[in-house]
């Protein structure tokens, strides 16, 4: 049951070329070039309000009562990106942080010459820890420019000459003076919008959806030298915090549409497989059910590739009708061409790929054989890791209404422009007429950069012409997961008499990528890493830091190996391998990433000493039961290192941890609040990982089903003591989502093998503790 | 029958299928969204109200169990009108949420678990409080019903 052609329509390609998987699968939007023209509605803009929507500046109104409103322009899925992004937008406009309100940036792009929707003003998704990193030049500058009109309507109403004028925290000031911004609004409004540069600029950086960027001339361009900050790098309080806390924040699965029914989905289970035929009398008999339909997979005219999986949608009254009736549909699945594949064959299938001829080299310097061969003592060892699901706290669901005028959805989604232009590409509804009803997003991980969801609201909706309501339950969303890869690595290291490696081999395999491509790859003489893919067919997605996410664990718990091999203590050997100050040649992506881009040792040896002052390290620690450990990794433009320690429980293997140390290097802090609290996620969510995620496979579909096969970390196996450290603030902002997993794996490793001599190279940990 | 939700006096229909789990109810026909789903089976407690005054997981209470008269408590009623209940002033002072889809089951459970150890230690938290929170903030979970406990006890 796929959706023929003619119910589709073109720009599919268009949209393909702009959501592609790089790397370890990390979902990053990438532009093809750009002949640039302006946007149309600048053509017609005549005033600032023209120009800007009716606002004074992009994303900022300001109100009688000089009450300010900050849009926040990226999707918030537990990032903080709703409070660091006004703040920044907040700064370099100088306005009180007690008047600021926030609200959210509505999806806004405009059409090209050639149709092409580039966004307006800032870049709107979320993914790649970017948020923060692109936002951060742009926002300054719609905060510059706004003040800008600000001013220049004062100087004429005042009668001062523009130079005389200072702002101090939403007041224009004047020989003495304060003036409410207020006071100038209407005027400001009205100005010629030419005040503003119509020279659009685009961003036109490949790994970036091409964005507009509204300009000034250079005189004006000016931003606040960071020893006047007020707002950035505060622990300002959020706006929104209280309506979260008082249970009126609006999610997704929150959003109603008059007149909406309910649909719960049975999806084909069967990887590649579809519905073969189904009856549903019962269900149908149910109080409350309206009807039964069949869901098809939307494919792209052009491809195969199905966004979303087939199955069989019962809409009722309610959500628990539906969900109910759906237990009573009697469906014959087609189970598809992967019945053979289960957990054992996946594991089985990556080592016999290993022999696979079609290796590809993803680094390769000196001569590895040789620097095996030559090596004083050598180690030859196979990792593990399984598939890992995104458990969204909020289940996957969507509401959306299609009508002759157009398409109105709500959901949470990390990429609301391209999830517009799925939208009209795929359903053939113009861009202008598709509306995405914003909200906060109960957790994304990556799983909401996906379309899946939307498409099946949206074809039912058009198909039953009332507005649909989808709500999954936890197993269709573990179920219908995009999973981080499972992969097996083997890892064959020398070391020469000296103590420094001689040699190190990585054999990656794997469906998905990795990326291993810095530290400390960079820095080994002889030096390969292959990747090798298995033949499953899971479907896969971009999962909090996608390819970096056990690159850590791989590669920084192989380091540890040799650094033991060599007779050499982990913190010591590493400084030591990073050498002196400088610059290597780096080849993985990151957000902003300039022409030939180069990672700094220096800022990975002060994350390093950073944290190990801060933990007193001096190696393990030799007390009966307890264990510490340490690792680092640089995850998209920002570098962590860990400590951590742990105690182990001698006779069954459970352990505590007792301290997480952390240091980060992620430039400038925004919001320090919001920073650490990324940190600390990413470790709670790292130690969930290695502890418990384990996406079972039997058949050809996935057999975990809930959270009682997948428990996650509680607050009675959480962290006792996490203790962040943020180093290199000097630096450029970088994002902080996806910084601290990748580091704090390997270092858990680490600390459990200090303990109990056993290395862990397979996660789960599992009972590989326990005492036999 | 008539039970009151946030004070406010509701009838449940004859016809209203008893099995439909509080959550549902409370969401779609009182029309309160603050009670979250996230699993459905009682193990993640992100739809954690109060049923006269006691924890449940509403995902797996079906709305047969209500009694005549029985009051109903959501996030959105714990509040005493402007000011904020101490469990939610205490989450405000420690900025707890992150993506804050967890904390309103997370609030009500405290609310709970401080009704039954008004001063509660590290241990009973680590036995008591076991909702989940994908964002990870139990840090800062522990480190506000300290506080709430505080704030409950007077001390300011
Ligand atoms: S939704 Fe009720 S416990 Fe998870
Ligand atoms: S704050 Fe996001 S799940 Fe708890």
């Amino acid at each position: 049951m796929h959706m023929t052609k003619a119910q589709t329509r073109g720009g599919i390609t268009r949209r393909s070329a702009i959501r592609v998987f790089i790397g370890g699968g990390a979902l990053i939007a990438a532009a093809p070039s750009l002949t640039l023209a302006a946007p149309s509605s600048s053509d017609r803009a005549m005033t600032i309000r023209d120009l800007f929507g009716g606002d004074i500046g992009p994303m900022v109104i300001i109100h009688q009562d000089n009450i300010v409103t900050l849009e926040a322009p990226i999707p918030d899925m537990g990032t903080g990106v709703e409070m660091a992004l006004p703040m920044i937008l907040a700064e370099e406009l100088d306005v009180d942080w007690q008047q600021v309100k926030i609200e959210r940036f509505k999806a806004n792009s405009v059409p090209n010459a050639e149709g092409q929707r580039i966004q307006n003003y800032v870049h709107q998704g979320s993914g790649g820890s970017a948020s923060v990193r692109t936002a951060w030049p742009q926002l300054r500058k719609c905060g510059v420019i706004t003040r800008r009109i600000i001013l220049t309507a004062a100087a004429v109403k005042l009668g001062v000459p523009y130079d005389q004028l200072s702002t101090d925290k939403g007041f224009v000031v004047t020989g003495g003076k304060r003036f409410p911004y207020a006071d100038f609004i209407d005027d400001a409004l009205m100005q010629d919008a030419g005040l503003v540069k119509q020279k659009f600029t685009a961003v036109d950086n490949p790994h970036e959806v091409p964005t507009y960027e509204i300009d000034i001339d250079g005189d004006f361009w000016a931003v606040k030298p960071r020893q006047e900050y007020a707002v950035i790098g505060k622990d300002v309080a959020s706006p929104r915090l209280e309506t979260l806390l008082r249970g009126e924040e609006t999610f997704g699965i929150d959003h109603n549409l008059p007149g909406q029914l309910y649909a719960s989905i049975e999806r084909c289970p069967y990887i590649g497989g579809d519905v073969k035929s189904f009856r549903a009398e019962e269900a149908k008999a149910l109080a409350g059910v309206v009807d039964v339909i069949a869901v098809p997979a939307v494919t792209a005219p052009d491809s195969d590739y199905e966004f979303n999986t087939p199955g069989v949608a019962v809409l009722a009254t309610s959500y628990w009708a539906a969900y109910k009736a759906r237990q009573l549909l009697k469906i014959e699945w087609d189970k598809g061409p992967q019945t053979h594949e289960n957990t054992a064959w996946q594991y089985e299938n990556s080592i016999t790929a290993f022999d696979q001829d079609d290796k590809r080299d993803l680094h390769n310097s000196g001569d590895v054989e040789k620097g095996l061969a030559s090596a004083d003592k050598v180690l030859d060892v196979q990792y593990q890791a399984p598939h890992f699901a995104h458990l969204t706290i909020e289940p996957m669901n969507c509401v959306a209404s299609v009508t002759d005028d157009g398409c109105v959805f709500g959901a949470g989604v990390q990429y609301p422009n391209g999830a517009i232009q799925f939208i009209s590409d795929i359903f053939g509804i113009p861009v202008d007429n598709i509306t995405h009803l914003t909200c906060k997003l109960g957790c994304g991980f990556g799983r909401r950069a996906r379309d899946d969801y939307l498409a099946e609201a949206v074809y039912l909706s058009k198909t039953v012409k009332r507005p649909v309501k989808v709500i999954w339950t936890r197993e269709d969303d573990i179920q219908h997961d995009f999973f981080n890869p499972m992969s097996v690595t083997r890892m064959r290291g020398g070391v020469d008499k000296d103590g420094t490696i001689s040699a190190w081999d990585c054999l990656f395999s794997s469906q998905g990528g990795t990326n291993m491509q810095s530290f400390p790859t960079l820095l080994i003489p002889n030096m390969r890493i292959r990747h090798t893919r298995n033949a499953s067919k899971a479907k896969l997605g971009a999962w909090r830091g996608p390819g970096h996410n056990l690159a850590g664990f791989y590669a920084e718990g192989f380091l540890n190996e040799l650094a033991e091999l060599a007779g050499r203590d982990p913190y010591e050997f590493r400084i030591a391998l990073l050498g002196g100050d400088r610059g290597l040649p780096y080849t993985g992506w990151y957000p902003q990433r300039p022409e030939n881009p180069t990672i700094s040792t220096k800022r990975n040896k002060a994350v390093l000493k950073a944290v190990a002052e801060k933990a007193n390290w001096k190696g393990g620690n030799p007390a009966p039961g307890k264990g510490r450990g340490i690792a680092s990794h640089y995850t998209f433009g920002a570098f962590a290192a860990m400590v951590v320690d742990v105690t182990v429980d001698q006779t069954d293997g459970t352990f505590q941890v007792d301290r997480v140390t952390a240091a980060i290097d992620c430039g400038l802090v925004v919001h320090p609040s919001g920073a650490r609290a990324q940190i600390e996620s990413g470790i709670i969510d790292g130690l969930s990982a290695a502890v418990h995620q384990n996406i079972q496979f039997d058949e050809g579909r996935v057999t975990t089903r809930n959270f009682d096969d997948v428990y996650l970390t509680r607050m009675d196996t959480s962290p006792r003591h996490i203790d962040i450290s943020f180093v290199g603030e000097d630096a450029e902002p970088f994002g902080t989502g996806e910084i601290a997993l990748p580091a704090f794996i390997p270092a858990l490793a680490a600390a459990l093998y200090d303990a109990t001599g056993v290395r862990i190279r397979k996660l789960p940990i599992g009972d590989q503790l326990k005492k036999t | 029958m008539q039970i009151t939700v946030n004070g406010r006096s509701i009838s449940i229909n004859e016809g209203l299928d008893g099995e439909m789990p509080l959550l549902w109810f409370v969401r779609d026909f009182v029309q309160l969204t603050g009670t979250k789903f996230g699993c459905g089976i009682g193990q993640c407690g992100a739809c954690t109200l109060h049923v006269n005054g006691d924890a449940v997981r509403s995902c797996s209470y079906p709305v047969s169990a209500l009694s005549e008269g029985d009051a109903v408590t959501t996030i959105e009623g714990i509040a005493d009108g402007e000011k904020l209940h101490p469990v939610q002033q205490a989450w405000k002072e420690f900025d707890v949420p992150q993506c804050g889809y967890c904390q309103a089951g997370q609030m009500m459970a405290a609310i709970d678990l401080l009704k039954q150890y008004p001063n509660p230690t590290d241990e009973i938290i680590d036995q008591n409080h076991d909702n989940l929170c994908r964002c990870g903030t139990y840090d800062r979970i522990r480190k506000a019903i300290h506080r709430a406990a505080d704030l409950m006890a007077g001390k300011g």
